[in-house]
């Protein structure tokens, strides 16, 4: 029961992307394996969980996240920003902008400061596992399509 | 030189500059709509340099007779159409494997326009349908899921009538952020649902800017800065829209009603 109960919000992370497809007119196959992203990066970030800390969560779960769209996206040659997108939409911090509103309307400065800098940091650590992730991609490709590096 | 020849560079140009428009238009990163663009050129022989940026693109080849031929198309509005932006991806793909002639070309691009989209009533279910998942996703009671549901229709139907009334994308963000946090407020008064932040989260997450947020850092990576920081700056926009509109509504509803 314990056990469901974590993995239960996967599922919602699922079916949350699969509408979301919809609205960006992601059809077909694409769509399925875009929205499993997401459940599978609510999965690494569930994984992360005895890190006891949710920016290395959030790092971990953007990592996989993006490595399962540059793979997936070299297998079904389209372009990887497809999967990124949706998948990254359960690892959004809307909850973040929420809080942070709602301290700042309360007078709460304390805590206004302090979500609101959890929040960037939130997307900054995402922004940083994509660029991680999808560079060191770019690299190994050149290195297997055999870089002519003298030509630059 | 004379590879150039035969080929209306002209004809070319434009078709290309349709392919960029079209690839820019529906969401596409900067780094593919001129590298598709110039591999395109490369493919027909003919030397050219594109420049793209968000809401422009300029291209310019040199014709058979070595004078330069340029072409400016001006992108105003912008949507998320990947089913579109795959299509051109292999499109281009394709046209590079066979340099196909340009009336095929043509041909094959006017496909790709004319490809199936979905009618727009069909993002009002969709939107309630994310909603409502987001809402449980974040630990909300199955009522809160509900009313977010409903309230996710409410919100697409703000968003789509803002649209027709072509207003800019951050009032609609304020204007729809603070309808859905007030309704929010209003059911949790009524006893609808048990909480109101995880009924106004679930709602925010259809308006978050994950996409820009996404597409800033490939623009990033691939060296577009100037795309790169035009979209962190509307992710950021976008955050302080969500916030702003949804602080109004819920400081209005403290101030009057004492929710």
């Amino acid at each position: 029961m314990e056990f469901l109960r974590q993995i239960l919000p996967c599922f919602y992370a699922f079916a949350a992307c699969l509408p979301y497809c919809i609205l960006c007119n992601i059809r077909g196959r694409t769509a399925l394996y875009a929205s499993l992203g997401g459940a599978a990066g609510w999965i690494v970030y569930l994984l992360f969980g005895f890190a006891g800390n949710d920016i290395f969560q959030y790092f971990a779960a953007a990592i996989a996240i993006t490595a399962y769209s540059e793979i997936f996206a070299r297998v079904q040659k389209t372009p990887a920003t497809v999967y990124l997108i949706v998948s990254l939409l359960p690892l959004v911090p809307g909850g973040g902008i929420y809080y942070t509103m709602e301290y700042c309307i309360s007078g709460d400065t304390q805590n206004f400061l302090q979500t609101g800098l959890h929040t960037m940091a939130i997307t900054g650590v995402l922004a940083l596992g994509i660029l991680l992730v999808s560079s060191a991609m770019n690299v190994i490709k050149m290195i297997r399509d055999g870089c002519h590096l003298g030509k630059g | 030189m004379e590879e150039t020849q035969g080929i209306d560079c002209q004809r070319l140009l434009e078709l290309t500059a349709d392919l960029g428009y079209l690839l820019l238009e529906n969401g596409a990163e900067i780094y593919r709509v001129e590298e598709s663009m110039e591999r395109i050129f490369a493919v027909y022989g003919v030397t050219g340099d594109v420049f793209a940026i968000p809401t422009c693109i300029v291209a310019t080849v040199l014709d058979a007779q070595g004078k330069p031929v340029t072409v400016t198309r001006r992108i105003r509005t912008r949507i998320n159409n990947f089913d579109k932006v795959m299509r051109l991806n292999s499109l281009s793909r394709k046209i590079c494997a066979e340099k196909p002639g340009l009336e095929s070309y043509e041909d094959q691009l006017n496909q790709v326009k004319n490809a199936p989209v979905y009618p727009a009533w069909v993002s009002v279910p969709a939107v309630a349908g994310i909603s409502l998942a987001f809402t449980l996703f974040f630990g909300g009671t199955l009522r809160d899921g509900i009313c977010s549901g409903v309230l996710g229709i409410v919100l697409q139907l703000i968003v789509l009538g803002m649209g027709r009334l072509k207003s800019n994308q951050f009032f609609t963000d304020i204007v729809a952020s603070g309808i859905c946090a007030g309704l929010t407020m209003l059911a949790v008064e009524m006893g609808l649902g048990d909480n109101a932040d995880m009924i106004i989260i679930g709602l925010f997450m259809n308006l978050v800017p994950g996409i820009a947020m996404t597409n800033a850092v490939r623009d990033i990576i691939a060296g577009d800065l100037v795309a790169g920081s035009a979209k962190v700056t509307e992710a950021l926009m976008i955050g302080i829209a969500l916030a702003l509109g949804a602080g109004i509504a819920i400081s209005c509803s403290r101030y009057l009603g004492g929710l």
